[in-house]
């Protein structure tokens, strides 16, 4: 394509914005048939509560004493090859804006009142998604967070891989909404 | 210890380690004296407290900002909500292996490393040319995840939606590279006591295109006055006692892959970039680009020399103490450690996070707000190794 076409439309042909535009990679289509799904859905938590999550699902994430890869696990699925904004999936930066809130990491001592302020803050109604084995049962390292037996899907794995978090989410969403 | 001895301090100060410091020849035992970050009465300045929990920051941690309402003349911060105490002490090697990769997961390669680097030193292992080679590739493969990160989250910070996605286009393939090639997505799983489980041939030639296309993106980012201007003067370094990128961004050619002798990069040619400017945000991004074409050609020789493996180390001492040190993609990563009858008796460690965070702290003064992402993102601080304790 050449710029300068285009009624007198000029643009330096070396523009890193569109250069980046069209160069980028693409989102993959998610792979159903060889992916196997590992999330788990806490029935307990599941039949006490009716939640309409019928479009988009906000999450707030908040990391309680994670190694660290588990945030970046659950931070790709918002770069391209997964692009969680198509599926109605979006991070939000606070908890007063969130339909789910997402634990990291097990349990440290001075998180725990963090974690239950920051649940409080969040608008009914609101679930919570436990992530990585840490989250779940405390995995290798410690004991999980009080707060994640309120969880309504369970996402093992060290970490869970994108996909597999793509995965329990959308899982979150729809057990939910039934 | 056959590397290190106690003695008065020689070569470059690193940083503390238990109760020593540890300089890059020697360890000598005093406490590493943080200076106190004194900030100037203001009337009219106030507090501004961001964190522990907050969008903005991928860990949980906390900073005390004092500040007039746009500019910083101070900034405490408190790194330890996470807290995890990590039960290693009385495991042998082999049990402690999982939980020492799990103290920083995007450094997982260069924490398995150097704890192996202190076991092997008290065991007196000597390490054939694949392992070192191999352990080479995955230390160099961590730093360009690393750095096309760190790079991608000060774009994020300028809202440059473009080259962040590019950026992070790059990271998933090097973790899916990774995958292939280990097993596992964050090299869990990989290193044991002289050895390690992964074969690396073949490596560098599917990290070309990806090292294109970096290239490209660090152009591209570098042409735009917006993005430069963001990084200019934001975060100013002025303190000898910061490492990694982070000094490298000030002109001192601190790096562990010169000064430590476990692994043999100065076989490979290896020299560390420097950049002579400012020691800001800015050189910072340039040393981490430059980086990461360097990494890639560390990894095209040492896959040259990687030959197919020989067989075990044979002898192994039961007791001693050891020490491992290796470059992080954060900069200087050591442990020192006790064995006896193979179990860990004593466990210390020196990260780069811990070590920069006071410089990060001290770089924010006279910076105004909208400045702080880019310059925190700049410096790659993991509070993971920093809010640890051993038990
Ligand atoms: S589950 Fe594994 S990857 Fe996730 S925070 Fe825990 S140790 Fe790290």
């Amino acid at each position: 394509m050449d710029f300068r076409d285009s009624g007198g439309f000029y643009m330096k042909t070396n523009n890193w914005f569109l250069k980046g535009l069209t160069k980028l990679g693409r989102t993959e289509k998610f792979p159903s048939e060889k992916f196997e799904a590992k999330s788990q859905v806490n029935e307990k938590v599941k039949s006490e509560k009716f939640m309409p999550f019928n479009k988009s699902l906000h999450l707030y994430s908040i990391d309680s004493g994670a190694c660290g890869a588990c945030n970046m696990e659950l931070q790709a699925i918002s770069t391209p090859h997964y692009d969680m904004n198509r599926l109605g999936l979006f991070f939000t930066n606070t908890p007063r804006h969130a339909d789910a809130l997402i634990i990291l990491g097990v349990h440290s001592e001075r998180m725990v009142e963090v974690l239950e302020k920051a649940y409080n803050a969040m608008p009914k109604p609101k679930l919570i998604i436990s992530l990585g084995d840490c989250a779940l049962s405390g995995g290798l390292i410690g004991e999980c967070p009080e707060i994640s037996g309120k969880s309504v899907v369970n996402i093992p794995g060290c970490p869970p891989n994108p996909y597999a978090i793509l995965e329990g989410i959308i899982k979150a969403k729809e057990v939910s909404s039934k | 210890m056959r590397l290190y001895s106690y003695d008065g301090p020689s070569g470059r100060k690193i940083g503390e380690i238990g109760d020593y410091t540890l300089y890059s020849e020697t360890l000598v035992r005093e406490k590493s004296v943080i200076k106190p970050y004194v900030t100037k009465e203001s009337n009219t300045a106030f507090n501004f407290i961001y964190g522990p929990s907050t969008g903005g920051l991928i860990e949980s941690t906390l900073f005390n900002i004092l500040t007039t309402g746009e500019s910083i003349k101070g900034m405490t911060s408190d790194p330890m909500f996470k807290l995890r105490e990590l039960k290693v002490l009385g495991k042998n090697v082999k049990d402690a292996m999982p939980i020492i990769e799990r103290i920083n997961g995007s450094f997982t390669a260069s924490h398995s490393i150097a704890f192996l680097g202190a076991v092997e030193d008290a065991m007196e292992i000597e390490l054939d040319e694949y392992i070192l080679m191999g352990r080479i590739i995955e230390l160099e493969l961590e730093r360009i995840r690393n750095h096309l990160h760190v790079i991608a989250r000060m774009c994020e910070a300028a809202a440059f939606g473009v080259p962040y996605n590019n950026l992070f286009y790059m990271r998933e393939k090097i973790n899916r590279l990774i995958e292939e090639y280990s097993g596992h997505r964050f090299f869990h799983n990989v290193n044991r006591i002289g050895e390690i489980d992964i074969d690396l041939i073949g490596v560098s030639k599917s990290l070309e295109n990806i090292c294109n296309d970096a290239k490209n993106t660090y152009d591209s980012l570098r042409d735009s006055k917006i993005f430069v201007d963001r990084l200019l003067d934001n975060g100013v370094v002025k303190d000898l006692d910061c490492i990694g990128p982070v000094a490298r961004g000030c002109g001192y050619p601190y790096d562990a892959r010169v000064d430590s002798t476990t692994l043999p990069y100065t076989e490979l040619g290896f020299s560390p970039v420097i950049e002579k400017g400012k020691g800001d945000a800015m050189d910072r991004f340039i040393i981490r680009f430059e980086e990461i074409q360097q990494s890639t050609e560390i990894i095209g020789e040492a896959e040259k020399r990687l030959k197919k493996h020989t067989t075990r180390p044979h002898h192994m001492e039961n007791e001693g103490e050891g020490l491992g040190r290796v470059e992080s993609p954060s900069g200087d990563l050591t442990y020192l450690i006790k064995l006896n009858e193979g179990k860990i008796n004593e466990i210390s460690m020196l990260t780069p996070s811990k070590v920069n965070l006071p410089v990060f702290l001290n770089s924010t003064r006279g910076n105004v707000f909208t400045d702080f992402h880019f310059n925190w993102e700049s410096f790659g601080i993991w509070i993971s190794e920093i809010a640890v304790g051993f038990i």
